[in-house]
């Protein structure tokens, strides 16, 4: 029970252009929680996100992903069906001709019975707020109901972790808002949630714990609250804290913030 | 701006067929697969023919099923006009071609060619078959959702390789579309003046090839999408829906094949005859 449901040991990750994109990396991830991969562009994020769905091959170390190891041929199908990938560009993963085909897909290659695939396709589609759309073609969708639609084709699968790369890149506020509703509601189905992003002010809204890449290293794993209010730290590897932190930090305020939220106990509780 | 022109004109033709496909009628009743075969059917059959009267036919007969079956008649017409006047470059030298002794129609001077009566019939039954062929497959296409023809070539076995690349094309031609469009309007901004033909053309020219890096690129990554869904070298079967105006399609389509092949040894003697009389 209490063995981690990722385990990462001395991961190195080598393109076929002899770029080393992850330098030996090891962490465990546990049940049900959900972590943030923050760093600058070409830190190596997206690049580990894959091996967690058996995507990408480790050139040295391992990845076991729910005991099993992605180096196994076989398992690598079992660890794909256990773990949702939900990638950048929501038109990578729509690849079929209507929504309906889109979510039924993860879900009809498991061999599941029709009734099963039907009622999962439903409640997929109604949990990202896309149902009447099942006969859709995708590039009649906007583009936050085309990221919407990604994570229902995922969702459909009923997978225990799930995977984000970049999830709130190009959505408006309003867009934003609906994914984070849609993360707290897998996170209260006891999910577990990776996300990878530099978008400092969504992590404390999704991930009670961030992991800080550079360079295809890890260079801090902490708690969330203790990462984003070391702005000096965060300065030295192209990122920054949260605005609300950032102001607190300025004016030298006793207790500082990360989120908006937070701010505003923190001055009611003043008065 | 003629560049932008044609990829906006696209997204105008790409709704028409969507818009067209969903509608109810007799023909968008009847399995896809069935309306695949017969227009197959229709078109092999019209390369059987040589003589205009059973190709003006069946061209008739497949104008009324488009008229039937409340497809957007003028976007049909539109195309399969537009389509043959094409192919109609190819077909054009035939009309200069003597395959018989009687004298020329009509003789070009300065060039020393002359337009036979035997090459402007080659010209015209060829012309005629190939309207024929195009107007049979406009109207499966304005009838049928793209889901339901790509699931209408597998269960016709067509190879694997051949549907999946169909189905992912017509998925992607519009995410390439909308990138060409993105480009095309980047270049658009940065052109303040008059540019020499050269130049426009080498311009577009870069363009198409950063739409191929840029279409290989995506490949990669939808692959990977398609891998961490279970892809294992095939579309899994789609449940579809109940076609019920199957019969009637099968009875029309044979009722016209029965006419056109009681009439054929009489079409074939004529044609003999003008051969070797």
């Amino acid at each position: 029970m209490n063995e981690p449901i990722i385990s990462v040991r001395n991961l190195t990750f080598k393109y076929p252009t002899g770029k080393i994109a992850l330098k030996d990396l090891t962490f465990d991830i546990k049940r049900g929680e959900s972590v943030a991969f923050i760093g600058a562009n070409g830190a190596g994020k997206s690049t580990l996100l894959l091996h967690f769905a058996a995507l990408n091959r480790p050139s040295k170390g391992d990845v076991s992903i729910l005991g099993m190891s992605i180096k196994d041929q076989k398992a690598k199908y079992k660890i794909r069906q256990r773990v949702g990938l939900v990638m950048q560009d929501p038109d990578d993963q729509l690849f079929m001709q209507t929504l309906w085909e889109d979510v039924a897909f993860g879900p009809l290659n498991m061999g599941l019975p029709r009734d099963d695939v039907e009622k999962r396709v439903s409640e997929a589609l109604e949990s990202v707020g896309l149902k009447g759309l099942e006969n859709e073609y995708p590039h009649h969708l906007s583009f936050g109901q085309k990221k919407r639609a990604a994570i229902a084709t995922v969702l459909s699968m009923n997978p225990e972790i799930i995977v984000m790369d970049e999830p709130t890149a190009n959505l408006d506020p309003l867009g934003v808002k609906d994914f984070l509703k849609i993360i707290n509601n897998l996170k209260k189905a006891g999910k577990t949630i990776i996300i990878a992003t530099h978008v400092v002010d969504l992590i404390p809204k999704v991930a009670e714990r961030c992991i800080v890449m550079n360079n295809g290293e890890i260079v801090r794993d902490g708690r969330t609250k203790d990462v984003l209010i070391d702005r000096k730290f965060l300065l030295n590897y192209g990122l920054e804290s949260p605005i609300v932190t950032r102001l607190f930090l300025e004016i030298n305020y006793r207790e500082i913030p990360i989120t908006l939220e937070e701010a505003i106990e923190i001055l009611r509780s003043q008065e | 701006m003629g560049t932008m022109d044609s990829l906006l004109g696209f997204s105008k033709i790409s709704h028409e067929i969507e818009e067209s496909s969903k509608k109810a009628s007799h023909l968008h009743s009847v399995d896809p697969a069935l309306k695949l075969s017969g227009a197959i059917a229709l078109s092999f059959v019209a390369q059987l023919f040589y003589n205009a009267k059973p190709l003006i036919f069946m061209l008739i007969f497949i104008i009324g099923e488009a008229l039937v079956s409340r497809i957007a008649f003028r976007a049909f017409v539109k195309r399969v006009v537009l389509l043959s006047l094409f192919t109609g470059v190819v077909i054009l030298p035939s009309i200069f071609v003597p395959f018989s002794p009687l004298p020329a129609i009509y003789t070009i001077p300065k060039l020393n060619l002359y337009i036979s009566a035997v090459g402007l019939q080659r010209a015209i039954i060829l012309e005629l078959r190939l309207l024929v062929s195009l107007s049979a497959l406009q109207v499966v296409i304005l009838t049928t959702t793209y889901s339901e023809l790509v699931n209408a070539f597998r269960r016709l076995k067509v190879p694997k390789i051949f549907v999946l690349t169909l189905a992912l094309m017509l998925r992607y031609i519009f995410v390439i579309h909308d990138e060409a469009l993105r480009i095309s309007r980047a270049r658009e901004a940065r052109t303040t003046g008059k540019i020499s033909k050269f130049r426009a053309i080498k311009s577009i020219g870069n363009s198409i090839g950063l739409i191929m890096i840029r279409s290989y690129e995506r490949s990669d990554k939808v692959y990977k999408a398609m891998l961490a869904r279970g892809f294992n070298g095939d579309f899994p079967k789609f449940y579809e829906r109940n076609y019920n105006s199957n019969i009637k399609y099968v009875i029309s389509i044979a009722i016209l094949l029965i006419i056109l092949v009681v009439d054929l040894p009489n079409i074939m003697t004529v044609y003999l005859a003008q051969i070797f009389m």
